[in-house]
């Protein structure tokens, strides 16, 4: 196994849990309640493609971009190169009106250039995000650049959002969709309070789980590799915090003799 | 970055002095536990700073939360509320029933006296819908009299407007679309909620920015209240349960110590 090309993921203790870093070409989910530093890691793993001379795309589904990027910057993260796509559906119309695909409108633009303010729904059309919408997007943005590394935020929007019925096949057909592209992808998983298996996890080829729950009232961190494919992983649950310019860092975790 | 206070000082302390502003929260707890209270804090605070606000009320009479909220010495006068409860549901054949969007004005709480009483040929109802087009209308017009915009919202609650609001259509989009209008109203917005089920994940908590929630306990026939943040993008936070009281004055956290359930 050693004589694969392993790619980083930005954070030195989950690259020693994963026996040196993620398998290339493969998409990975990351799961975790609310609040568990999800989207952080992403950014990490992205920032570390951007360090390698790689294009990277993070594709916001959940939450506007303009937040997005003021959250990074409070969390002291140099996200200014990473590529951005805004996926977020504008408020519905329910009278009958125009309804534009994300397709035909949405651009990808490096994160420094994200405006300050949130994007307004036009007066008389909405632009709504559907997996196909979506899947067309990048189809037409993979041909013209060549991705390194990609994270989408989070695959429970895409889920929730994105379609109606079928999830299970469009999602399958998703991945499969972001397998073919050879690009390495991370998708972020919501997940309840207590953990809930979802048919997701299934399909991806690797699964890093970020944990959050209370002891004595307070908030505790751990994250660990439950599932990694075609490699070995540490098998241990690790504390983990999120810092001010370093995001997520992962403790005790020691290098495999 | 100017913080937004929660007219909670022991609050704000938890969230480094505030919320940041223009995005949406959820206020969780399970009933009793001071949701309603804590978003009339919020309001009032508002008030206090002659800003715009405005509540939704789905769940309680108006005329109740005005009434309740004197015991705290709370004088809602200035906060505009949108009566959004709906009427009682009339059975007979051929009834008509109206949307609560297309008669229902908007008041500020001075103007709140009785119940609101369900008329007897016309039955009102609320759907997410309706509660959205009047919050976009009466922002429009407070913002043509004004050039004023709100700056703080409270929703109480979605799981109201969940459960009555939001028949034969899909749930989830419908509240990811009321949460996008919320936030590009580019009001502070506290939306109620019940608490959310361990093994389930609530839209309206996967999509708020940050989730506040208030614990309540029965220990030896005594009750235990406390607060937590659950989370806060952007900022980093008090992480352990507190306690709290509520007090003449309202709610007030007990920093210093540690909720033990």
């Amino acid at each position: 196994m050693k004589n694969i090309n392993k790619i980083q993921t930005g954070i030195s203790g989950l690259d020693k849990m994963l026996d040196g870093g993620l398998i290339p070409e493969r998409p990975y989910i990351i799961s975790g309640p609310p609040g568990a530093g999800k989207t952080t890691l992403g950014m990490q793993f992205l920032m570390e493609g951007i360090r390698k001379g790689e294009r990277v795309l993070f594709i916001a589904l959940q939450e506007p971009v303009n937040e997005i990027k003021f959250n990074m910057d409070s969390l002291k993260l140099n996200v200014a190169n990473i590529e951005i796509l805004d996926a977020n559906s504008d408020v519905r119309r329910y009278e009958p009106t125009p309804v534009m695909e994300i397709s035909s409108k949405s651009r990808v633009q490096k994160i420094k250039n994200v405006q300050e303010y949130i994007r307004k729904t036009p007066r008389f059309k909405s632009t709504v995000v559907s997996v196909h919408s979506l899947q067309t997007t990048l189809k037409t943005e993979f041909r013209n650049t060549r991705y390194g590394r990609i994270v989408i935020d989070s695959l429970t929007a895409l889920k929730y959002f994105c379609m109606s019925g079928e999830e299970d096949i469009l999602l399958q057909s998703f991945l499969r969709f972001l397998s073919e592209s050879k690009m390495t992808s991370l998708l972020t998983v919501e997940t309840p309070e207590n953990y809930v298996l979802s048919p997701e996890m299934f399909l991806a080829r690797g699964e890093i789980r970020l944990h959050k729950f209370r002891e004595n009232s307070r908030i505790m961190r751990m994250i660990s590799v439950e599932k990694f494919r075609g490699s070995e992983h540490d098998e241990r649950a690790y504390p983990m915090e999120i810092k001010k310019g370093e995001g997520v860092v992962v403790h005790g975790v020691e290098e495999k003799g | 970055m100017n913080r937004v206070s929660t007219g909670i000082k022991g609050l704000d302390d938890m969230i480094r002095g505030g919320l940041i502003p223009k995005r949406p929260y959820a206020i969780t707890g399970p009933p009793g536990s001071g949701k309603t209270t804590l978003g009339i804090h919020f309001l009032m605070e508002g008030i206090r700073n002659e800003e715009n606000v405005v509540m939704v009320a789905l769940d309680e009479p108006p005329n109740e939360i005005k009434f309740n909220a004197q015991a705290f010495g709370f004088d809602l006068g200035d906060i505009k509320i949108l009566d959004a409860v709906p009427d009682i549901k009339g059975y007979r054949r051929g009834s008509l029933i109206k949307d609560v969007g297309t008669i229902l004005d908007f008041h500020t709480m001075r103007d709140v006296r009785d119940i609101r009483m369900s008329r007897s040929l016309r039955i009102m109802d609320v759907s997410i819908h309706s509660v959205q087009k009047m919050l976009r209308q009466d922002a429009e017009d407070l913002y043509e009299a004004t050039g004023e915009k709100y700056s703080r919202v409270v929703v109480d609650s979605m799981t109201a407007l969940k459960m009555f609001g939001m028949k034969g259509e899909d749930q989830r989009i419908l509240i990811q679309s009321f949460m996008r209008f919320i936030a590009e109203m580019e009001a502070t917005c506290l939306i109620v909620s019940q608490t959310p089920e361990p093994d389930h994940l609530d839209t309206e908590v996967l999509l708020a920015r940050g989730e506040i929630r208030l614990h309540k306990t029965k220990n030896r026939g005594m009750i235990n209240r406390g607060v937590s943040i659950e989370k806060l993008r952007g900022s980093d936070f008090d992480e352990t349960i507190r306690p709290i009281k509520i007090t003449s004055k309202g709610i007030k956290v007990q920093n210093g110590e540690t909720f033990n359930g």
